[in-house]
């Protein structure tokens, strides 16, 4: 029988082995996961592709919704002379005027509009590589890596040259998601993230969606990890339940399938409404 | 004590795998968005006995009106839609709502009662999740089908917003006519939109600041109706006018409290002028400000337990805040100029005033503490704004110069962008919005 210190002592003993041996669990594990890997050739090629494949794909539904013109500013409704009449409603005036009912057409294109397309992918490489100043040969291709890989937004970009791994590095790594897919990624899903604002407490409608992709980038399910309490919430989670839903199919490389297939996103206002 | 050793080390083993385990997914972070105005498809709205040409079509159009005017809804043109929807009960094909990037979809069936009552069923539809949102059926009568497309654009912009609307509502303001040295003033009141204006008085008399009760049924104003300037009460279904209380001197610039039971105004004493709230009850009336200085334009918080004010105390007109019983009062504003006629939100947030300062009227909002101030919108003359019911949108009149030149009302969304002209038949000042009416 073991007295209560010593089986103490060897419990705890044995927790430290066993987080030696299985590791340290730390949310911020598959956030520094992307940073290390890097794939020069893979990514250029990839982008590019992607940029003629969705180019291609998106002439067609773009033409037709070039048909329909896209004028989002709503002009204040103007009516006729003939609405300067008004009723007098004062017991001492009798002879009230009713309000003409010969409302003017408006324009219908005045109200409607028809919306932008739906974001593409093409446009945010190419955005992302033009501020990048990408260019095909191969030396420079090594600076965009490092700046695709290392640095999701507006970053230093000499910082980011000085830090290029070896690329001994890149065979070690090879079976992780680069991090220039994951900014694609993000990317596009803030495109499609659309919240509400101007509600009292939007800043702090913090909402986590989980999904499941098929192998063609295809959501199989979505389910809200965070639970509704009020309106707003509500609201914020259908938001960003539509935001993952739009942005489909995802654009993921196929070989690495197992590390994209199930995808929890967190979606957090607070910068956008300077908080 | 084995067991006991056993059984801890088995949890933690179970939680350790678990949570590496859930790291499985793949996490990403969002912390940016493309905020726009959210796309909505609204087709005309089906009308199977057509007593009323085109009226399923006006109230669709009203609807769309309404909510682009918000500057948060983007109705897409119907000339793009792809399905042609023949009944309230048919599914949409969502797949051919999103082709042309709707987002949500109204969808909406109106029938006739008796030939003069309406009936409309309508359902607003998330084509990205593929489910109903709201479903509602709604009557009233033909005659009245403006007021039926504004709530139904309120109900719209509450679910999809969560922010309460404000479609459905009047503004006061006063109509002026005549040369610019002689105008004659008479209270009015209108839909929020501009339509429906009605005069409500005569313009024998010269009146001044109505303002709306929170149940939207009274007007509280000034009137020099007997050559003194009063403050008088309208009630806008009798169509009768009370004066408010018999004060030794002059009454100006009145308000109702948020619960419509009281209210506040200023009073002349000598040169200057104090501020007195009364009992509508029982005529009770109670000093809150005792100073010889110019204190006016009292406005409460939506709570009512503090009420903002304008004061020369300091040499110039400032905002200051006390407590309803007035207690405790603070200098709020301290930029550069003067500042004049405060109005609190209904959110209780922001309070928007008129800013004087070289020789420009601005409307502006600071949050109740002074923090934060923001100009709206800055000109020649720009004055006297009032709140929409969810205080998001302010309303405000523009002098503009010249002999020629005269008031008109404007709204714009409290981030400065949607400034848009409310359509008055002639010269228009001194908005007053009112609460939701239905």
């Amino acid at each position: 029988m073991l007295s209560r210190p010593l089986s103490i002592s060897l419990s705890i003993h044995l927790f430290f082995i066993s987080i030696i041996v299985i590791g340290l669990p730390s949310i911020d594990k598959l956030d520094e996961l992307p940073t290390s890997v890097i794939e020069i050739e893979l990514i250029v090629n990839e982008l590019s592709k992607e940029i003629q494949e969705q180019d291609e794909n998106n002439e067609d539904s773009t033409q037709d919704l070039k048909k329909y013109s896209a004028t989002p500013n709503i002009k204040p409704s103007t009516r006729s002379d003939s609405t300067n009449n008004m009723k007098i409603d004062e017991q001492i005036e009798k002879e009230s005027t009713i309000l003409s009912d010969d409302e003017p057409e408006e324009e219908i294109s005045e109200i409607f509009s028809t919306p932008s397309a739906k974001p593409e992918l093409s446009k945010l490489n190419d955005k992302l590589l033009t501020n990048l100043e990408y260019d095909d040969k191969k030396e420079e291709s090594k600076e965009v890596t490092a700046l695709l890989d290392k640095f999701p937004d507006d970053r230093n970009i000499g910082e980011v040259i000085e830090n290029i791994p070896e690329k001994k590095e890149i065979s070690k790594k090879a079976d992780t998601i680069s991090s220039g897919d994951i900014l694609n990624m993000k990317r596009q899903i803030e495109m499609c993230w659309n919240p509400p604002i101007g509600v009292r407490g939007a800043a702090n409608q913090r909402v986590q969606v989980q999904i499941s992709l098929a192998k063609d980038g295809n959501i199989l399910n979505v389910e809200p990890i965070t639970r509704s309490t009020n309106d707003v919430s509500k609201i914020a989670i259908e938001a960003a339940v539509r935001a993952v839903k739009q942005c489909e199919p995802y654009k993921l490389p196929i070989d690495k399938y197992d590390l994209w297939k199930e995808i929890k996103f967190t979606f957090d206002p607070r910068n956008m409404m300077g908080g | 004590m084995r067991i006991k050793i056993r059984y801890i080390l088995t949890v933690i083993a179970i939680l350790l795998f678990q949570i590496r385990f859930s790291q499985a997914a793949l996490e990403i972070n969002v912390n940016d968005g493309n905020l726009k105005p959210l796309p909505i498809a609204i087709p005309s709205v089906i009308d199977k006995q057509v007593l009323e040409k085109d009226l399923g079509f006006d109230i669709s159009r009203l609807i769309a009106s309404d909510l682009a005017g918000s500057g948060l809804f983007y109705p897409i043109n119907p000339k793009a839609f792809l399905e042609n929807l023949s009944s309230i009960s048919q599914k949409p094909n969502f797949n051919s709502w999103r082709v042309i990037n709707a987002e949500t979809l109204l969808s909406a069936e109106l029938s006739y009662r008796d030939n003069d009552i309406v009936r409309i069923d309508y359902r607003l539809w998330d084509v990205v999740a593929e489910k109903a949102l709201v479903e509602q059926t709604l009557t009233t009568s033909r005659n009245k089908w403006r007021s039926l497309a504004h709530v139904i654009a309120d109900t719209v912009y509450t679910r999809l917003t969560g922010e309460k609307g404000y479609f459905d509502t009047k503004v006061a303001f006063i109509a002026e006519s005549g040369p610019k040295t002689n105008r004659i003033k008479r209270l009015a009141i209108m839909d929020q939109d501009g339509f429906n204006p009605r005069l409500l008085t005569t313009g024998n008399d010269l009146v001044l600041t109505p303002r709306f009760s929170p149940n939207s049924e009274d007007l509280v104003y000034l009137s020099y109706r007997n050559g003194q300037p009063q403050v008088y009460i309208y009630n806008l279904e009798s169509k009768q006018t009370y004066v408010v209380g018999s004060f030794p001197g002059m009454t100006f610039a009145p308000r109702f409290s948020p619960d419509g039971k009281k209210i506040i105004m200023s009073l002349q004493e000598g040169v200057g002028s104090n501020i007195f709230e009364m009992n509508l009850s029982n005529f009770e009336r109670r000093r809150l400000t005792n100073t010889p200085d110019i204190n006016t334009a009292p406005s409460y918080s939506p709570d009512a337990k503090n009420i903002v004010f304008e004061s020369d105390k300091s040499g110039t007109q400032q905002l200051y805040v006390m407590d309803a019983n007035g207690n405790n009062v603070r200098r709020i504003s301290y930029g550069t100029g003067s500042y004049s006629t405060p109005v609190w939100s209904p959110r209780g947030d922001y309070i928007a005033f008129t800013k004087i300062s070289k020789g420009r009227f601005m409307i502006g909002v600071m949050f109740a503490d002074g923090s934060g101030e923001r100009i709206i919108t800055d000109g020649f003359h720009n004055e006297g704004p009032t709140w929409s019911p969810n205080g998001r949108v302010l309303m405000f009149f523009r002098e503009s110069p010249g002999e020629s030149g005269g008031a008109m009302i404007y709204s714009v969304d409290i981030t400065g962008y949607n400034e848009k002209l409310i359509d008055t038949p002639g010269f228009a000042s001194d908005p007053s919005w009112s609460n939701l009416l239905n």
